[in-house]
């Protein structure tokens, strides 16, 4: 036993960062990001012993941040949505307002805004095209390694980012709008 | 549109707290004081069945073997009061 919590301190320290970073960057709150690390974690040391080092380990562990993250956020809106509907018998179909809890500690102050912006925008991309932009804009991955962790080809990411571009900037003009 | 994108590349990487291996070791000792928790049940309920088990069989066996014991006596060695 503590032969394994020195081994797993040692793989939390390798990849605290990336965990953290990855959830922060997809729920732009500090206190989520936590709580999805924390899981992602949590999973991770149940899970170790059973990896079969078919895929890389880092890009394994991006992709249980990546579904911990995703999962936390459907829950989260539809809690949300839930208590909305119950409370006020409001129902906010565009729910364009509605956006994130930001809270980002990497953002600078002065792009808090713009960023805010578009971390609402964000949020109502569907789930791959949101992967896309955060991990080759966000997180600055090279297009072959986002490849590898979407499990989809270069061609494939390719075109993902330029559809997914095109649905932000869309849903940014709108939101400009109103 | 780039330059939206382009401020998204500016966010900087955030140190995770102190407080977080904590947080996830209570969490995965918290596991497995569950784990033992349903362990214990398990084994409780598994001892209750198996004593309720051998109380019924071996009640069935006594009948069993006194019934065995009668059919198989000759007619002329039973007693008649």
């Amino acid at each position: 036993m503590c032969k394994e919590k020195v081994d797993f301190k040692k793989f939390y320290e390798k990849y605290k960062e990336l965990v953290f970073n990855l959830a922060l960057n997809y729920t732009a709150n500090k206190e989520d990001a936590e709580e999805i690390a924390q899981d992602v974690f949590v999973t991770v040391f149940k899970k170790l012993e059973s990896f079969r080092y078919e895929s890389k380990i880092e890009t394994w562990i991006y992709r249980i941040t990546i579904n911990k993250s995703l999962d936390y956020l459907r829950s989260k809106k539809r809690l949300k949505n839930k208590f909305l509907s119950n409370l006020l018998f409001f129902n906010n179909k565009d729910g364009i307002d509605e956006g994130v809890n930001f809270n980002h500690p990497g953002v600078e102050f002065e792009n808090k805004e713009s960023v805010q912006i578009i971390y609402k925008c964000l949020d109502k991309l569907p789930n791959n095209y949101k992967t896309v932009i955060v991990l080759l804009k966000i997180e600055g991955e090279p297009q072959k390694k986002v490849a590898e962790i979407m499990n989809i080809s270069e061609k494939a990411v390719e075109s993902l980012f330029f559809r997914a571009k095109l649905k932000l900037k869309d849903l940014l003009e709108n939101k400009k709008d109103i | 549109m780039e330059t939206s994108l382009e401020v998204l590349n500016k966010t900087q990487r955030v140190t995770p707290p102190d407080a977080l291996y904590n947080k996830i070791m209570e969490s995965i000792s918290d596991i497995a004081d569950i784990k033992n928790i349903y362990a214990s049940v398990i084994c409780i309920a598994l001892l209750i069945t198996i004593n309720l088990f051998s109380f019924r069989s071996y009640n069935d066996n006594e009948f069993s073997s006194n019934k065995k014991y009668y059919l198989d006596s000759p007619i002329n060695y039973l007693v008649y009061e």
